[in-house]
């Protein structure tokens, strides 16, 4: 980090005395703000961190001692249940089916909010609501949406002539219920962000776009698209985390034991059950730590393509 | 008018249907569940199954009735004392340290951040198991401090946040104050605490969501009705009355309600406070 | 961490002019901070030092079990009683309180999950009370109907203590019986065969004119996939063998399948009863209560709701039995009061055990309608018929402890309930015939426990 130091004054004993007490207050100033925060961090985060990694080795079910069991909980995610297959699926698909659709929503979405046309706060306004509802209540409402004979959106899609649709009750539409629900409740943040993004761009670049002959679409993807890449980027990684961990939607819309035949069984879901109804905390660890190593290998690789095209740029 | 003229208005008068078209749609999929929420909640209980938007004797008493079936107000004072206690921490010794880390050099600071920001990656699931057993070894199981105290001193991320902020603030404030002989504990609060307004905004508005809406966590500490907290309230009447759903609309509109008023209110704020803050421009 | 160049501040200068009024905002928030603090520390619980008492119950119930509390706290002023409610799942929020370390003193544990806690030590064994108190342990012996008191029995330990008999039977509704000319059996020994059930349920399922269903002949009350292996009982089959702390279960067994299939046909093929998606929308309770539906299965837990609801006449009768089975029987539903082994009010978790499952409170229970006691004296006794005079078939209730059959009792039943709700899943939804379990289910069930 550089920093930037005023030019020093002839060096005269006195203000060398003087700066090295100022210096010495800063660091203790500096060590004093810091510690109630450390402190927190280091209770709070670092020791969880490790005392879970401890646990992922051994089997415990927090009543009777725990006992050392090297690797078997990794052995067992692995090879003895076929529940971890089924929950890594899942996750991957509800992660992948949430992420995607947020992105290209948000994008579109930005994109018609990015204009200074009458009533356009009202719009933004409206359109970002989603963000202050809690994701509990927003699954207890959308349970009631989800409803087969007389949720709204089956009334809608009769509308149009659909037919209705078994949304919590089938377990291929369970999980594309979920990620309805993560979807809704996604999209808002993805487009403040990528609003703010949008906003930061030069309108002279579009002038003299629009002079060159470009239409709207076509300078949308080559002017709007590049120069958010950070912010796209970013939420392309918040997405991922977030949906990894999903656990409150999943649990208040389909119940704890993962839904209509498992289907909407994902990593969080399975990392409750294990831990607090079978009371296998160890294994739980053990998933937890997996899903851990499966974020940063995600995370990386995201940061690594993202600076490789920004290199390029 | 000449016909070209004329095209163009009409083309840009389409193009103006077009844009508001397409944005009310967008407002009505961003609302219709949170309407439709409304609607159910004033509907008797057969009249559910009915696909009115608004039902002809609108049931206020289904809100009377959500006062009955749970203690509403003293989970919404718990909630809010909640979120109120560790926002007002979060804010305060995250700032703190987060001027620390941006200003105040002291040995070892930057290896400490390195590791603060190491943190950040780690998933919740990760750390919750452990969370609960350190809440068990202190005996705060089904207390109200299991709920304030883990968030109370600050976190990583509200660390990196503030710190990021202070990093953008211009160096001169800080050394006028500096010269002119103040403690670095003055010119935190009384300089530089000043101009953080929109960062602290972003903290505090972010903090409160979370604390008003955590459910994982009050789930897994929370035994007695009197500390609970509305979400663990709302999923509690839920398992008991599965299928009465005027009642639990009209329970997820009051818990819904305070949010909203604060979202409106803090919106502007909020919003500015991120793209300020640099979070987009990482 | 790369210095990057963060854009300046439009509002700095404005901002430089106006401070915030940090210290109206603090004072503010102080005053705000004390208010809330001290309304939500006076409102906390001076009776910290009270008993705990954890059950779960539907708002019918939880008004009857107040009232016995209330009696009990009358008995016995010097101790005083906070409930807490259970939520969705009961056994998940037993285990995660007890592993919080505030286990509740008493507990309300099922048949089927208490295995679990009495086999990690949470739950005390009731047999070292029984040995202070000689006498007490006779007359509890003696007047305890065998089989749900040896539920509770584990490994030698005895970890509760039953209170009620929550077996399954069928609530039929009168009025729709006598309008079809059908009768259906008033004793369990005179059961009905699953033809002439299915039959009589055929002819009790109105449809109008659009083909919408407005009348079920049957509805389940129960867990369905727990309702599907009650009728799988009835066809001769045992879910496990043996019944407590088994090594395997009999879900590959053909009298089991045949039974289970019979169940989920009801729904997916001949159509008398309503699907998981029909449910969703207004509860099969409530169609009972209603009048939509002829017959519900369930256990006496329903009861008050259905004796609430206006205009309903109705009255119980046995299970239908399959072509395997012998006789007509119902599950040893039960549910029991125990007590956590870490209680510090061991003494005072005693009395009030003692109370509800004692004569006392049996008797109470009796009179108040709130279950089906477990002592036989209370069963037979005048305030239990009084309390039921809506019923004329009381013989299906008083007799209904003694009908009972046992359901496995082992620790490792939430993992098996996981995987029953899994497999069975597709069965009852018409899917996949219940056949399937010979290869899927009952292979990772034996898997699961040969691990015990």
């Amino acid at each position: 980090m550089t920093v930037r130091e005023k030019a020093p004054a002839p060096t005269v004993p006195p203000r060398t005395a003087h700066r090295s007490v100022l210096a010495r207050r800063q660091a203790t100033a500096g060590r004093i703000f810091v510690a109630p925060n450390l402190l927190a961090v280091a209770v709070f985060m670092l020791f969880p961190l490790g005392f879970s990694l401890y646990m992922a080795f051994h089997k415990w079910d927090m009543f009777t001692p725990a006992k050392f069991v090297g690797w078997a909980n990794f052995h067992r995610l692995f090879t003895g249940d076929p529940l971890f297959a089924i929950a890594l699926r899942n996750t991957v698909a509800f992660t992948i089916g949430t992420m995607v659709p947020t992105v290209v929503i948000s994008l579109i979405v930005a994109a018609t909010l990015n204009r200074k046309i009458k009533g356009i706060g009202v719009f933004r306004t409206v359109l970002f609501l989603p963000l202050a509802v809690s994701t509990v209540v927003m699954a207890v409402v959308w349970r009631f949406v989800f409803d087969t004979n007389n949720g709204l959106l089956n009334i809608m899609l009769g509308w149009f002539g659909i037919g209705q649709v078994p949304w919590l009750v089938d377990p291929k539409w369970a999980m594309v219920s979920l990620c309805l629900v993560s979807i809704w409740k996604s999209v808002p943040f993805a487009t403040v962000i990528l609003l703010a993004a949008m906003q930061g761009v030069p309108e002279d670049l579009y002038e003299a776009a629009k002079i060159d002959g470009a239409g709207a679409i076509r300078r949308f993807f080559s002017i709007t698209v590049p120069l958010i890449r950070s912010a796209l980027s970013f939420v392309v990684v918040i997405s991922i985390i977030n949906s990894f961990q999903a656990f409150d939607q999943a649990y208040v819309l389909t119940g704890g034991h993962g839904g209509p035949q498992s289907a909407t069984y994902v990593f969080g879901i399975m990392l409750f059950q294990n831990a607090f109804a079978f009371g296998d905390v160890g294994y739980a660890s053990a998933l937890a730590w997996v899903m851990f190593a499966i974020l940063l290998v995600v995370t990386v690789m995201q940061l690594r393509f993202s600076r490789r095209n920004s290199l390029e740029q | 008018m000449s016909s070209l003229t004329e095209r163009v208005i009409k083309l840009s008068v389409l193009r103006a249907i077009a844009l508001y078209t397409t944005l009310i749609v967008m407002a009505w999929f961003a609302l219709f569940p949170i309407l439709w929420a409304l609607s159910g909640s004033l509907k008797k209980e057969p009249e559910v199954t009915e696909p009115v938007l608004f039902p002809p004797h609108p049931q206020w008493s289904n809100y009377g009735e959500v006062f009955q079936l749970m203690p509403f107000w003293r989970m919404f004072l718990n909630t809010a004392f909640y979120a109120g206690c560790v926002t007002a921490g979060q804010v305060f010794f995250c700032s703190l340290a987060g001027y620390a880390f941006a200003r105040l050099r002291f040995k070892g600071r930057d290896v400490l951040f390195v590791a603060y920001l190491g943190t950040l990656m780690v998933p919740l699931t990760v750390t919750v198991i452990p969370q609960f057993i350190l809440m068990r070894t202190f005996g705060w199981t089904d207390t109200p401090w299991s709920m304030i105290v883990p968030g109370l001193f600050g976190s990583a991320f509200g660390t990196y946040l503030m710190r990021q902020f202070f990093r953008t603030l211009p160096k001169d404030l800080e050394e006028a104050a500096i010269l002119d002989g103040c403690s670095p504990w003055q010119v935190y609060w009384r300089v530089l605490l000043p101009h953080t307004r929109p960062a602290v905004m972003v903290l505090a508005v972010l903090t409160w969501m979370n604390v008003w809406n955590d459910f994982l966590w009050p789930l897994l500490m929370i035994q007695r009705n009197s500390i609970s907290p509305l979400t663990l309230g709302l999923v509690n009447l839920q398992g008991e009355y599965t299928s009465k759903w005027p009642v639990l609309m009209a329970a997820s509109m009051l818990i819904l309600l305070p949010l909203v008023v604060i979202y409106a209110v803090a919106q502007r704020a909020f919003i500015r406070g991120i793209a300020l803050s640099g979070l987009g421009g990482r | 961490m790369a210095d990057t160049q963060y854009p300046s501040h439009p509002g700095l200068e404005r901002h430089h002019s106006r401070p915030f009024g940090r210290r109206r905002l603090l004072r503010g928030a102080g005053v705000l901070g004390a208010a809330l603090v001290t309304a939500t520390l006076s409102g906390c619980d001076r009776t910290d030092d009270a008993l705990t008492f954890f059950f779960q119950a539907n708002p019918e119930e939880a008004a009857v079990r107040m009232r016995v509390v209330d009696e009990f706290q009358r008995r016995h002023p010097g101790i005083k009683v906070r409930t807490v409610r259970s939520g969705g799942d009961p056994m998940q929020q037993i285990f995660t309180f007890c592993a919080g370390g505030k286990c509740p003193d008493v507990l309300m544990v099922w048949e089927l999950t208490y295995a679990g806690l009495a086999d990690r030590g949470v739950l005390l064994d009731l047999n070292t009370i029984l040995a202070q108190d000689p006498t007490y342990a006779a007359e509890l012996k003696s007047d305890s109907v065998p089989a749900l008191y040896d539920t509770f029995e584990f490994k030698g330990g005895q970890y509760a203590f039953p209170e009620q008999w929550s077996g399954n039977f069928l609530f039929f509704n009168k009025k729709l019986f006598d309008d079809a000319n059908l009768r259906p059996p008033g004793r369990w020994e005179d059961a009905w065969s699953f033809a002439e059930f299915l039959e009589s349920a055929k002819a009790l399922t109105k449809r109008d004119a659009s083909g919408t269903v407005t009348q079920w002949g049957f509805v389940d009350t129960w867990v369905r996939y727990y309702s599907a292996g009650l009728f799988a009982m009835n066809n001769g089959a045992s879910w496990s063998s043996p019944w407590n702390n088994p090594g395997r279960m009999n879900f590959d067994d053909d009298a089991f399948i045949e039974g289970v299939q019979f169940y989920a046909d009801l729904a997916n093929k001949y159509q008398v009863a309503p699907t998981a998606a029909d449910q969703q929308s207004m509860s099969t309770t409530d169609l009972f209560a209603r009048g939509q539906a002829a017959m519900a299965m369930g256990g006496h837990w329903r009861y008050s709701t259905f004796s609430e609801a206006g205009g309903l006449d109705f009255d119980v009768t046995a299970l239908p039995v399959g072509p395997k089975g012998n006789g007509s029987w119902s599950d040893v539903g039960t549910t029991g009061l125990a007590i956590a082994a870490g209680s510090p009010r061991k003494q005072e978790a005693c009395e009030f055990v003692k109370f509800v499952t004692g004569p006392v409170g049996q008797a109470v229970i009796a009179e108040s309608r709130l279950f089906v006691p477990t002592l036989t004296s209370a069963v037979n006794s005048a305030g239990f018929a009084k309390a039921h005079t809506r019923v004329q078939n009381l013989d299906v209730l008083t007799r209904g402890p003694a009908r009972s059959r046992h359901l496995p009792v082992t620790p490792a039943w939430e993992r098996v309930d996981a995987l029953m709700d899994r497999n069975f899943g597709p069965v009852l939804r018409g899917v996949q015939s219940a056949t399937s379990f010979k290869t899927d289910l009952a292979a990772d069930v034996d898997k699961l426990l040969r691990k015990q």
